[in-house]
């Protein structure tokens, strides 16, 4: 396979949503530099532009997740019009303007999240968050293990001295349970 | 179904990874009672929201990891420009300098050059009307400041009856032409300008008195057409004063005074009065005329071809009949056995 074919737009939508980390640095090189040069163009900073792309990105991350989400517009053109936005949208909370700088939703996607769903999103994962500090160690560093890290329960059983992978998974679920606990507690 | 079981359930249903055992299991629970449901609801949106956390951390901890490779690039190639920028300063001020040099000294050569070429060309330009001023016809002009003066040049016969030629410039501005024979200066007998052109110098002369001359035909021929040989040996015979004068030389270029095609420069010495001297190679023929000479510069004389000659003969052969001699009676002769036969076909012309 060529590395062309590699790079296409396709691969590289997957592979954002697969959280990809070779290609999501390939989009950022690819990306970052024009949208940080319109934020510094634009009374930002580089790092500004530095979360703006980062929201974006993840923006884009979010709507990946939904399988009816479907991108109409080039993968560049989405994250410059998203940047854009989000910027403009922050300029204007800045500078309490309202109406004289244009907010223009040029490319709306199919089944795109609104504003308010993302809005919804960042709570919640607040909310997971706020709970994982709550909950406290060892079962912390066993769910990173698990959801994060991707390991087996036979290695995390390992890497915490549980005796078996059986173990280890009942003790996952208590810590499951306890986080539900204070998720809801919240 | 306890809460533990619930749990596992509800993370593989979000995982997509129930199987067909496990999915009954849940479809029985869930419809026992709307409790049940909403249990696993809540379950669901926690575990979505639990694995969701866990997605987006990672994902921001790629695009933490991206940007820092993208700066961690972008200083490399800070360093990289840097680096060449540096070597640029380094070596390329010093080849600058030296192409800057290169290119000063080219240009100033060139000009310098080129300066030269104009001077030259402008002395060329210069030389080119001293040297039409300087190209004097080969008149010897004498009493030039009396009321009566007359101007002195050659002529040689062109058939025994009473054809002469010479040189256009000779009698242009004058009306009466006196030939005088080599041999016996006191005659002096009148001629008449039949034909001339000044562009092509040949005039042609015709004599009152045919009887003038000794015999009927001369001996020499004139080879119309006869291919410039640079480097051919050929002489002349002229009155440049009041005796008769030889002269030897070369054929030295094809083309005469200012590329003139229709005369040929040669290198006999040559002096006022030598107009109209016939020019012969060593064969006895008239190849050309004498016309001039360049001012001051010794060995450049110009001689009218005898094309030309033929041009004016036969442009006044439609009216008079002319009779050329075609039998060189001289041809086998030693050159100074020729001379003796020439020269008394040599005249010098006077012309008030």
């Amino acid at each position: 396979m060529k590395k062309d074919s590699y790079l296409e737009e396709d691969n590289l939508i997957n592979g954002i949503k697969e959280n990809e980390e070779m290609i999501i640095s390939y989009v950022y090189k690819k990306n970052f530099p024009v949208i940080a040069n319109f934020i510094r163009l634009n009374g930002g900073t580089n790092d500004d532009a530095k979360d703006i792309f980062q929201e974006a990105m993840i923006i884009l991350y979010n709507n990946l997740q939904n399988p009816e989400f479907k991108l109409v517009s080039k993968l560049n053109t989405y994250l410059y019009s998203v940047s854009r936005n989000l910027w403009l949208s922050q300029l204007r909370k800045k500078c309490n303007v309202t109406d004289s700088i244009e907010d223009v939703a040029d490319y709306i996607q199919d089944n795109e999240l609104t504003f308010e769903d993302i809005e919804v999103l960042n709570l919640n994962k607040k909310r997971i968050e706020l709970s994982l500090n709550l909950l406290g160690e060892p079962c912390k560093t066993i769910l990173s293990y698990f959801y994060f890290y991707k390991w087996s329960m036979q290695e995390i059983a390992e890497a915490m001295g549980y005796t078996n992978a059986e173990n280890a998974k009942n003790q996952k679920y208590k810590c499951l349970l306890r986080l539900k606990k204070i998720y809801k507690s919240l | 179904m306890n809460t533990r079981r619930l749990i596992e359930l509800s993370e593989k249903y979000v995982n997509n990874t129930l199987n067909e055992f496990e999915h009954n299991e849940l479809i029985e629970f869930i419809s026992k009672s709307e409790e049940n449901k909403k249990l696993f609801e809540e379950n669901l949106h926690f575990v979505k929201n639990l694995t969701n956390y866990y997605n987006i951390t990672l994902f921001e901890q790629n695009l933490k990891k991206a940007h820092e490779t993208f700066e961690k690039e972008k200083y490399i190639n800070r360093i990289r420009r840097t680096k060449v920028y540096e070597l640029f300063v380094k070596y390329g001020s010093v080849a600058a300098v030296s192409v800057i040099a290169v290119l000063i000294t080219m240009y100033l050569f060139g000009w310098k050059t080129y300066k030269d070429q104009i001077n030259a060309y402008h002395q060329l330009s210069n030389k080119i009307t001293i040297i039409s001023k300087n190209q004097k016809s080969l008149w010897n002009t004498i009493f030039s400041n009396e009321e009566i003066t007359y101007t002195r040049g050659t002529a040689f016969a062109i058939n025994g009856n009473g054809l002469l030629a010479t040189s256009y410039h000779l009698v242009k501005d004058y009306d009466s032409v006196l030939v005088i024979n080599a041999s016996d200066t006191t005659v002096k007998i009148h001629a008449k300008v039949i034909a001339g052109d000044e562009k092509l110098d040949i005039a042609i002369l015709k004599l009152s008195d045919s009887s003038f001359m000794n015999v009927n035909n001369v001996p020499y021929t004139i080879n119309f057409s006869y291919p410039i040989e640079l480097g051919a040996n050929i002489y002349s015979l002229g009155f440049s004063k009041s005796s008769i004068v030889y002269g030897e030389g070369t054929v030295s270029s094809y083309t005469g005074f200012n590329e003139d095609t229709n005369s040929m420069q040669v290198s006999i010495p040559t002096n006022p009065g030598n107009s109209g001297s016939p020019v012969f190679n060593f064969k006895g023929e008239v190849i050309g005329i004498i016309c001039g000479k360049i001012y001051g510069k010794e060995g450049i004389s110009y001689a009218v071809r005898t094309i030309a000659l033929k041009d004016i003969l036969d442009s006044i052969s439609k009216t008079t009949n002319i009779k050329i001699n075609s039998k060189n009676l001289i041809k086998n002769l030693p050159k100074n056995k020729q001379i003796q036969k020439i020269i008394p076909y040599i005249f010098r012309i006077e012309i008030y």
